[in-house]
């Protein structure tokens, strides 16, 4: 062994050894005052050994944040547990600069085991410091990054992000949903391939600049069940575009259905008013030319007309009173036979021929008397308005409920509007083409007013022609 | 009574001597001086919440984002064990904690002993509070740097040290547990804190044990302090630093003797 180890430094005596570690020592006593510092620790601050030494206490080469560390956890801990390890904290040098280091002390006591004084040691951290800030800074990075990412997946629009091939780089789960393809599927091909209607979208919708205002388009997409509306907007994002997309579908069609409304009501409103008006205006010019049956029957018509206006006008408010619940309904037992009797008598001389009624007698349902004549009063015009031959009117049993029908063989619903006949202000027409009109309303009022008796209205499936059923709860004969 | 590892010792029927510990550690830190009144008085030891052995699933940001969280627990602990006349022993920020409990319910504190007590760290118009933003950004600074290194000293590493019989061997658990979030928390809550209002508010008789050299709460602080609280007595402490109940638990115990 004495062979390969050098000789001198075998010899390095401890006083070298002390000086010049790598490390810095600082010793000092309880009031905190230095009492003796190694080499190194001068040569890392720039101090002078008379300066620290009996002049300064540790604390004074430490910044402020530090000091009040230093005081309100360090020290106590000292005490507490007569070491403390591995604490990461900065020196001010005497030129005011700043050494990161790890300290650790030991609390060296006498023989009594009293407190004597404090054992510190400062290693160098300067790299490490470098490499922890960077690292702390990757993860915060990467935190908020997971947090936009979570963010992105739960908002209600949906957000692709367009690379500058036209390839999708980013679809969030909204994205996904309006297009009804997996992100994992689409992301890296081509948008206009992938995403069903992105054609439309792309030549639309303008690219917002970077400080340009977002102008969202509405655009028409075709899908399986008829069309989709979306709202998109577009703004450039570095080489790539973030298109936001918002299905606007149901209310699109809301919009559409209002201005509709307003159409249909002005018409349904306006036709039998002019039929009316024109008649009289005939009377009050022609009275005395017209012969006496032309009179009367331009007053029939004027009767007629107005009682078509009432019709409607009651037909809207009912549907209004319905959205606003301010209506009530009396149940009570109500004789099938009488219900159908009665909606026969309130169709029209002319089409009364038409309507045949096959009905077991002594049905009774619990309902409102009123509102039935309404529900099935409803059902009978529909079936007049787009049949021609006969419509059939009957009452059957069926366990504990009673089944009203209303059937023509007019051309029947198409599958696809078989959904939606019930929907407020849904027509089949509404082009009107074969000039049948109506407010739409119809059809919703009968719904509202047959579930709020606790029944079931519907459409049955028949090969050729319009059945529609109301199931009403089974009640005792009325004790009249 | 487990959220704060309450722990009551001393004279059953003594009058209550509740101590509570500053920043940083826990209980422990009166080892040294509480045992000393034990004959007499009824000690009552705890932990605030995120320090020693409290319950640190009890810590909430909003609850403890001033010190009447803190000051609401001191609070609930007399209530529990039905203290009265209780003579609060607070050190550092739990000096105001005590001044805070003593205004909401001042019937239950017959004394309040302040070891280096500040109502405000910060400097303002006309007051030294010792400390700029500046610098309490620094100690949090510090206090996030040492995060892992806390972690580590707090490891349950100090059993039985040769070297340090005073020590004992009554110490098996690590001292001092603080988790990390919750002092930094506690450091921020503190720091930026302004109670110099409720100073007034505060009609219990109270000492004021003043340490020389405390940069965390300098002498012209301690004389804030005497200044606003009626009636109080100031006393000069010739230890330095900001724990003498560590660093000179005899002329502690001693001035509190007086005191009493």
């Amino acid at each position: 062994m004495r062979d390969v180890v050098p000789e001198e430094l075998l010899r390095d005596s401890a006083e070298d050894l002390y000086e010049n570690a790598p490390v810095a020592y600082l010793t000092s006593v309880l009031d905190g005052t230095l009492v003796r510092v190694n080499q190194t620790l001068l040569r890392w601050t720039g101090y002078e050994r008379e300066e620290l030494v009996g002049r300064k206490r540790l604390l004074d080469l430490l910044p402020p944040g530090a000091r009040i560390y230093y005081e309100t956890h360090y020290a106590p801990l000292l005490q507490m547990q007569g070491e403390v390890r591995e604490i990461a904290l900065e020196l001010v040098r005497a030129d005011g600069t700043r050494l990161p280091v790890l300290m650790n002390s030991t609390l060296v006591a006498d023989e009594a085991g009293k407190p004597r004084a404090v054992r510190t040691t400062a290693f160098d951290a300067s790299e490490r410091r470098r490499y922890e800030r960077e690292l702390l800074a990757a993860r915060a990075d990467a935190e908020s990054r997971a947090r936009a990412a979570h963010a992105l997946e739960h908002i209600a629009e949906g957000v692709v992000l367009i690379g500058d091939e036209g390839e999708i780089q980013l679809m969030n789960h909204a994205a996904e949903t309006i297009f009804d393809v997996s992100a994992a599927a689409a992301v890296s091909r081509q948008a206009t391939e992938a995403l069903d209607g992105w054609e439309g979208i792309a030549t639309r919708v303008a690219i917002a600049g970077d400080d340009e205002a977002q102008v969202a388009h509405v655009v028409p997409v075709r899908r399986d069940r008829g069309e989709a509306w979306l709202s998109v907007t577009a703004a450039q994002a570095g080489a790539a575009v973030v298109y936001t997309i918002r299905d606007v579908t149901g209310e699109h069609r809301l919009d559409q259905v209002r201005s509709d409304l307003v159409a249909i009501v002005s018409h349904e409103l306006r036709t039998p008013l002019t039929g009316a008006l024109g008649a009289a205006q005939t009377l009050q010019g022609r009275y005395d030319d017209l012969p006496e049956p032309q009179r009367l029957a331009l007053v029939s018509m004027i009767v007629e007309q107005s009682q078509r206006l009432e019709k409607v006008l009651d037909q809207i408010l009912l549907a209004s009173q319905i959205d606003e619940n301010v209506f009530d309904t009396q149940l009570q037992s109500v004789d099938c036979t009488e219900v159908l009797d009665a909606v026969v008598r309130g169709v029209g001389p002319d089409v009364r021929t038409r309507i045949v009624v096959e009905t077991e007698t002594g049905l009774v349902v619990r309902a409102d008397l009123d509102r039935l004549r309404q529900v099935v009063a409803n059902l009978v015009d529909n079936a007049l308005k787009y049949s021609l031959g006969q419509v059939r009117l009957a009452a059957t049993l069926r366990e504990v409920r009673v089944r009203i029908t209303v059937s023509d063989d007019g051309p029947g619903i198409p599958e696809g509007d078989r959904d939606r006949v019930f929907e407020k202000f849904f027509r089949l027409d509404p082009a009107q083409r074969s000039g049948v009109g109506g407010t739409g309303l119809g059809l919703y009022i009968a719904r509202e007013l047959t579930e709020r008796m606790d029944g079931r209205i519907g459409l049955l499936s028949r090969e050729r022609g319009t059945t529609f059923f109301v199931d009403l709860p089974r009640a005792e004969a009325p004790s009249t | 009574m487990t959220r704060n590892n309450v722990s009551v010792v001393g004279a059953a029927r003594g009058q209550p001597m509740m101590f509570a510990h500053g920043f940083g550690c826990d209980q422990n830190m009166w080892r040294h001086v509480a045992p000393a009144f034990a004959d007499e008085y009824r000690i009552v030891l705890f932990d605030h919440v995120g320090a020693g052995g409290s319950d640190l699933g009890a810590y909430s940001r909003t609850k403890y984002a001033s010190l009447d969280g803190y000051a609401a627990d001191v609070l609930e602990i007399c209530r529990e064990l039905e203290l009265r006349d209780v003579i609060f022993v607070g050190h550092s920020v739990s000096a105001m904690i005590g001044v805070l409990a003593a205004a909401a319910e001042p019937e239950r504190f017959a004394k309040l002993i302040l070891v280096g007590p500040s109502p405000r760290y910060i400097d303002d118009d006309g007051y030294h509070g010792g400390f700029t933003r500046k610098d309490i950004e620094g100690l949090l600074d510090a206090l996030d740097s040492n995060f892992l290194g806390w972690s580590h000293t707090y490891a349950p590493a100090i059993m039985g040290r040769p070297d340090r019989p005073d020590l004992g061997e009554e110490l098996t658990n690590s001292f001092c547990r603080t988790d990390p979030e919750i002092a930094r928390q506690f450091a921020r809550v503190t720091f930026l804190s302004d109670n110099r209002a409720d100073l007034r508010r505060v009609t219990t008789p109270t000492l004021v044990l003043q340490c020389s050299d405390d940069i965390i709460a300098p002498s012209s602080v301690g004389k804030f302090v005497h200044e606003e609280l009626r009636g109080s007595e100031l006393v000069h402490l010739q230890a330095k630093g900001h724990c003498p109940n560590l660093s000179a638990p005899e002329e502690t115990v001693e001035a509190i003797r007086r005191f009493l």
